[in-house]
């Protein structure tokens, strides 16, 4: 193997793929990155076999070849290099790697390439293209809302559904859920209901660029996210995403319509004395607007905030947090707040946007 | 602020409460520790009277039936012990609420704000002996400073029945001469490794150059010289036995355990046990501990926090076996013990959008009514009926 290329384009591969490395994985060559050059193109992989991450640019190759380079060298040696044209070639069947930088060169021991295990993946069964700004936008209306406790790892995915051109992205963490809806540029064959690792998705947002568009191609168990440089293999989350249409709420008390900054920036300010733990608020609606308010130890907060009030008055508790994750995925003016009860679940959804709800369910008021 | 912070430390706890309820006892010496036919354990306390022959806590039973053969020795009863000390806080918190207990037999009051009721702090301190010896029958000694540590260190100063003050001025003249191992917070370890800065009483310490002993103790260096300066700012907290407590249950096995799934009942019976007492005392906990002992006695203690307050069974069940299943790598089991800690009393318990949670709490709140009329055993789950039910045979 032999080729050379810029530091930028050398640095943008190394970085694209980094992430899907398992740095303490019992496979040693699953710790390093597949360096796979001709053609005029290297092509990098990297895999924890849950996900993998394949990114290729076009490079001078003098030599065809392959070797996996342990990536906490070579990663953090990319990051060190001067700014000049670099040479990398391994010698002969060698498993050394040799970096040339002007005068210098770093040797690295790498492992061969052959012991690399590719993540199979079959025929894919349905494929739709979608623009990157609006696949960022999707995700990050849902992502928030995914659960990081494996205990239950079915709510550390995002349910994908589709039905025709009608797609639905889902996550819960079952203490509050995010729905977006978005329409597809091809009629899928029939239902498709899969769930898609949050992780995954957090690396789909990371490494795609700004104007291209991304294919999107799902088999029986996995997903896969092609852009113009960078493919994203991942496997899909077995079991059942439990129904989520019936605890999303239909009838309501109150209606609340609200401006989002407005309500954000209260409830950051309140959220500073809400605590670590629970991170709790108490939000009242009332005839002339919300009043948000905070009571600790360390002191109080109350704001009083302009808005639309129709239907009965509440005091519910909610997790700041909660709150703030779908106010900051907001980007319409106003929000419609929809109130149930004091103890049941409220929506959120932008005014004037059906396509985006949020459902945030309170927290109980202590036994004191 | 200038704050009034008294501590009464009750004399020889256990012996003056075995003294308190048989009068026979009084005046003689009374050591309780061990068990009166079989000839072993430690003497856990002794009266004065005992003391004054030799006597000490921590003795074994036959050493101090040696220094002292007409002692009278008590086997230990510690729900009395716990009777009394509530007793002791019940008084103390007639004259203020800022009652912080120290331990079994030690309790810190903030009378800064409520001295005018009782004519300063000494005569609230009079108060305060006379009620415990005519209420209670046991005697205390009591220290008064501006601050815990100087309370504590004044109530150490005389026993028994004493009453010290000890304000921030006298800190040089009656502190600084002390050896160091007598200042609050210095225990063996720390008298031993201040040797090597030759710091040999309290005004050595005070004395000595805090930044060195930052660079050799951390944190804990600047604490000790603050103390050693008599300067403390920790609060009275009436809640600290609030936070710390955990509740927990451990089990040794009839015989060793070698399957994954007759070890997961044993901490499914051990989480219903566990999530069972946590309600009957209110509170719900985030952190769950699974302990494993093999034949060996070797063990293996992990946790995990969970991402809300809970006093389901379901739920440390849950974190329990997701334990067993990263860390158990296959031994035989002797014992396994789980524990719920992180308690709280007023945690808002985060509604469910799933309704879970709120579903296996009536389960749970029905399950609980049956236990209390008829007793543990009468409800179990199926599990408990397999050859791996060891808890509610």
């Amino acid at each position: 193997m032999k080729f050379s290329i810029d530091r930028e384009n050398f640095q943008y591969v190394i970085q694209n793929v980094q992430r899907a490395i398992s740095p303490r994985s019992p496979l040693p060559v699953l710790t390093g990155i597949l360096f796979q050059c001709g053609n005029g193109v290297l092509k990098l992989t990297a895999t924890d076999m849950e996900m993998s991450v394949v990114c290729s640019v076009p490079v001078d190759v003098a030599d065809p070849g392959d070797l996996v380079i342990p990536a906490r060298y070579i990663a953090e040696f990319a990051k060190r290099l001067p700014d000049m044209p670099i040479e990398i070639e391994t010698i002969g069947g060698s498993r050394l790697a040799t970096i040339r930088y002007g005068q210098s060169e770093f040797n690295i021991n790498g492992y061969s390439a052959s012991d690399f295990p590719l993540l199979q993946v079959p025929e894919g069964e349905f494929s739709f293209t979608v623009s990157s700004e609006e696949l960022r936008d999707i995700i990050r209306k849902v992502i928030y809302a995914v659960s990081n406790d494996d205990s239950r790892p079915i709510f550390t995915g995002v349910l994908m559904e589709i039905e025709g051109t009608g797609a639905t992205l889902v996550a819960t963490d079952t203490f509050r859920l995010a729905m977006k809806k978005f329409v597809l540029d091809a009629p899928a064959p029939g239902l498709i209901n899969v769930v898609v690792p949050g992780k995954t998705l957090n690396e789909v947002v990371r490494v795609m660029g700004v104007s291209d568009g991304v294919r999107v191609t799902l088999s029986k168990n996995h997903i896969m996210f092609e852009t113009e440089d960078t493919v994203i293999t991942s496997r899909l989350i077995p079991g059942r995403f439990p129904s989520y249409r019936q605890v999303i709420p239909e009838d309501f008390e109150c209606v609340i319509r609200v401006s989002v900054r407005n309500l954000l920036d209260s409830a950051d300010r309140a959220a500073l004395l809400a605590g670590e733990r629970n991170s709790l608020i108490l939000f009242q609606s009332a005839r002339e607007g919300i009043v948000i308010s905070v009571r600790s130890e360390n002191g109080w907060i109350r704001e009083d905030i302009e808005a639309d009030v129709e239907g009965e008055n509440f005091d519910i508790l909610f997790n700041v947090r909660y709150l703030c994750d779908v106010l900051k995925s907001c980007e319409g003016e106003e929000i419609l707040v929809k109130l149930t009860g004091t103890y049941t679940p409220a929506l959120l959804t932008p005014h004037g946007d059906d396509s985006y709800l949020a459902v945030i369910v309170p927290a109980r008021a202590s036994k004191e | 602020m200038e704050r009034t912070i008294l501590l009464a430390d009750m004399n020889s706890f256990f012996a003056s409460v075995h003294q308190a309820l048989d009068p026979a006892l009084r005046n003689r010496p009374v050591i309780v520790g061990g068990s009166q036919e079989k000839r072993h354990g430690i003497v856990l306390a002794a009266s004065y009277e005992a003391k004054a022959r030799g006597v000490k806590t921590g003795m074994p039973v036959w050493e101090a039936r040696r220094a002292c053969p007409e002692g009278i020795f008590v086997p230990p009863r510690h729900h009395l012990y716990v009777h009394f000390s509530t007793r002791i806080l019940n008084i103390m918190n007639d004259f203020t609420p800022l009652v912080e207990p120290f331990s079994i037999d030690e309790a810190f009051m903030d009378l800064t704000g409520c001295l005018h009721l009782f004519g300063g702090p000494v005569a609230a301190a009079r108060l305060l002996k006379d009620r415990i010896r005519r209420e209670v029958g046991v005697l205390c000694s009591i220290g008064i400073g501006p601050n815990k540590l100087l309370a504590k260190m004044a109530a150490e100063m005389q026993k028994p029945d004493g009453l010290t003050v000890l304000g921030a001025e006298e800190v040089p003249a009656r502190l600084w001469p002390l050896p160091v191992r007598d200042l609050f917070g210095i225990g063996p370890r720390y008298e031993h490794h201040l040797r090597y800065f030759n710091i040999r009483t309290i005004g050595d310490l005070a004395g000595f150059p805090v930044e060195i002993l930052k660079r050799r103790f951390g944190v804990m260096g600047e604490v000790i010289w603050w103390s050693a300066n008599g300067v403390d700012h920790s609060p009275v907290n009436p809640h600290s036995l609030d936070t710390a407590r955990s509740v927990g249950h451990q089990i040794t096995l009839p015989r060793d355990f070698y399957r994954r799934d007759e070890i997961a009942v044993v901490i499914l019976e051990l989480s219903d046990l566990v999530a069972r007492r946590a309600r009957q005392g209110g509170y719900t906990g985030r952190t769950v501990t699974l302990v494993l002992k093999d034949a060996n006695f070797n063990w293996l203690g992990r946790s995990r926090t969970l991402r809300r307050h809970t006093d389901l069974a379901e739920d440390l069940y849950e974190a329990g076996v997701l334990i067993l299943d990263r860390h158990w790598t296959g031994y035989p089991v002797r014992m396994v013990g789980l524990s719920l800690s992180g308690l709280t009393r007023n945690a808002a318990p985060q509604g469910d959008i799933f309704g879970r949670a709120e579903k296996l709490q009536r389960v749970a709140r029905a399950c609980d009514r049956i236990r209390t009329r008829f007793g543990e055993k009468t409800i179990k789950r199926g599990s408990s009926l397999t050859r791996a039910g060891v808890l509610y045979e």
